[in-house]
């Protein structure tokens, strides 16, 4: 399964002072720490560090269909390799492994986890007040070659979104994150 | 401490963070942190260090992980001022 997460780097400054007592301490592992107080950029660090686990911890709900849970120190980063604006990472999540993929830009980052390294995607990076959803609809009817009309996204008793056909749940992996002025969705294009 | 309060003083603690104004309308044991208050994932972490410094509590990983509504955090604090 798949999973996402945006991070709008303005509206983070905003919302969250990393920098209080406790925080980092309680987000993240002391070899996570260190990654972040010995980057040059540490608050960019930071929420690279943070977007792996988020999404990390949707696409392993997802593939196991869990309760929501709150525990980012199990989820432990790693950079594998980082070039101009991308970002491979791997993220161990007890006896899972998840590969993450971020490209950060000036004004925000984006994160993809799947359990595979090479997954096949549709990606859509929205800014301002478009309808992520609508635009993750519109993605879907053309993969699945179905009516836009009929299709609708619902969400399960876990909170897990799902997306409906005329009322049935079609067996597709995607994921939705919005974050400050931005939002993102990412659409698997092969089963799993 | 009554639930009175500690609902009273667990609301002026998640107040700065609710991105939906409305859900603290109906604040009550059955509020959601995210789905009721949508609170952003990152500014848990702040909830629960307010809740720590407010209550002169410390609030373990285990703890952490459950504390996702007014009910689980009502719990969480209850038993920790408890085994104080």
């Amino acid at each position: 399964m798949i999973g996402n997460d945006i991070v709008d780097f303005n509206t983070a400054a905003l919302q969250s002072n990393w920098q209080r007592r406790g925080f980092l301490e309680k987000l993240f592992t002391k070899n996570e720490q260190s990654l972040i107080l010995n980057s040059e950029f540490p608050e960019r660090r930071l929420w690279l560090l943070w977007a792996m686990k988020e999404a990390t911890y949707k696409a392993h709900q997802r593939r196991f269909k869990l309760f929501r849970s709150f525990n980012p120190k199990q989820l432990n980063c790693e950079i594998i390799d980082a070039e101009n604006n991308s970002v491979l990472g791997k993220v161990q999540n007890q006896d899972f492994s998840y590969y993450t993929q971020t490209y950060i830009g000036e004004d925000y980052l984006h994160c993809i986890a799947s359990q595979f390294q090479q997954k096949k995607t549709v990606q859509k990076i929205l800014s301002h007040s478009t309808d992520i959803k609508q635009e993750l609809i519109l993605a879907v009817s053309a993969l699945k070659k179905l009516p836009l009309a009929k299709i609708s996204i619902k969400k399960d008793g876990n909170f897990i979104p799902y997306l409906t056909f005329d009322g049935f749940a079609i067996n597709c992996d995607f994921s939705i994150s919005h974050h400050g002025i931005f939002s993102a969705f990412v659409l698997s294009l092969t089963q799993s | 401490m009554s639930d009175k309060e500690l609902l009273e003083k667990l609301k002026n603690i998640v107040t700065p963070y609710v991105q939906d104004k409305e859900g603290l309308e109906n604040f009550d044991e059955n509020t959601d942190f995210l789905n009721d208050l949508k609170i952003n994932s990152a500014n848990l972490v702040d909830v629960v260090l307010d809740v720590e410094d407010e209550f002169n509590i410390e609030i373990d990983n285990d703890s952490m992980n459950d504390m996702l509504s007014v009910l689980d955090a009502k719990k969480i604090i209850q038993l920790k001022l408890a085994g104080k």
